[in-house]
């Protein structure tokens, strides 16, 4: 409605909007069939944001892991990631340690990820 | 089919787990790579959006070894962790968890879920109830088809990337002669 009335008010402008392309956007794309002419008329609506975006992946360090087996340890034993690490290298977490605690396993399948592995070759 | 090299080995594999996540979440993966060994992972657990109900969340850990066959490279999962959550009094409490890390437990090596629940038996939370071998696809239908879980994507383009990802899964497996409870 307001831009209704401002067009009544400046005929100026209205003769300037007329004069515009019927058309915002052009988009040439040579594919193997040929040349491709896409256009979107003006007032069209634009194109939802794609959803089907597949996650990305954020490759972290060792230590940005060991903040995610410090968060698990929190979440599922109630132990801080460093107090786990120092009890499973000890052998004092056996399937049976912790009682009522699954997750323990997978747990340690994230150890894996956070050990110094040069620390495990044996020196001559 | 083999990849040429590691490196597309592991793109690949990388790719259907994401692309098969995205039908839930749009959430970040973190991921380490070690050697010939990766880990994909989702810690904190990630929000799913439900139709009703108290919200949910999910836990995944993927680790996976990529090593060379028939002159090619592949990616092998070792282990796998799918874990669904309620939040109730501010606190994530597990419902079930699917689970398979057949290198750290030899004695036992059958892929296994965990339910939370209390019986006349007591809490069988410990208890391993033995499954088949489960991809992620099939922990997302069951998130879907069971809790409601509300997907990301329309019905046609979210089960198109399902069957097509775990069919890809079943056809590179190389697990399907394995006889876990022998």
């Amino acid at each position: 409605m307001s831009s209704n009335f401002r067009v009544k008010l400046d005929p100026l402008r209205r003769v300037a909007h007329a004069r515009s392309p019927p058309f915002r956007h052009l988009k040439l794309q040579l594919t193997k069939h040929g040349l491709l002419i896409s256009l979107r008329a003006n007032g069209e609506p634009k194109m939802p944001k794609t959803q089907n975006r597949v996650v990305g992946i954020k490759w972290v360090s060792k230590a940005g892991l060991k903040k995610a087996l410090d968060s698990r340890a929190r979440r599922v034993l109630g132990v801080s990631g460093v107090d786990f690490e120092k009890r499973y290298s000890m052998g004092n977490l056996g399937p049976r340690s912790l009682d009522g605690k699954t997750g323990t396993v997978e747990l340690a399948a994230l150890c894996f990820f956070t050990k110094d592995q040069r620390a495990r070759k044996k020196r001559k | 089919m083999p990849a040429k090299n590691a490196n597309d080995a592991d793109n690949n594999f990388a790719y259907f787990f994401r692309e098969s996540l995205s039908v839930v979440t749009n959430s970040y993966l973190t991921g380490r790579r070690e050697g010939d060994k990766r880990v994909l992972l989702y810690e904190p657990p990630v929000k799913l959006e439900r139709k009703g109900g108290d919200p949910l969340s999910m836990a995944v850990t993927q680790t996976y070894l990529i090593s060379g066959v028939n002159g090619g490279f592949k990616a092998k999962t070792t282990s796998y962790s799918y874990e669904l959550m309620v939040k109730k009094d501010r606190n994530l409490e597990t419902i079930v968890e699917f689970h398979w890390h057949p290198d750290i437990t030899p004695k036992l090596k059958w892929p296994h879920v965990h339910i939370k629940g209390n019986t006349a038996e007591g809490e069988l939370g410990r208890k391993h109830f033995p499954t088949a071998r489960l991809a992620v696809e099939d922990f997302l239908r069951f998130l879907i088809r069971d809790f409601d879980v509300k997907p990301r994507l329309s019905y046609a383009v979210w089960k198109e990337i399902l069957t097509r990802n775990k069919r890809e899964f079943v056809a590179n497996a190389s697990w399907l002669d394995w006889k876990p409870l022998i």
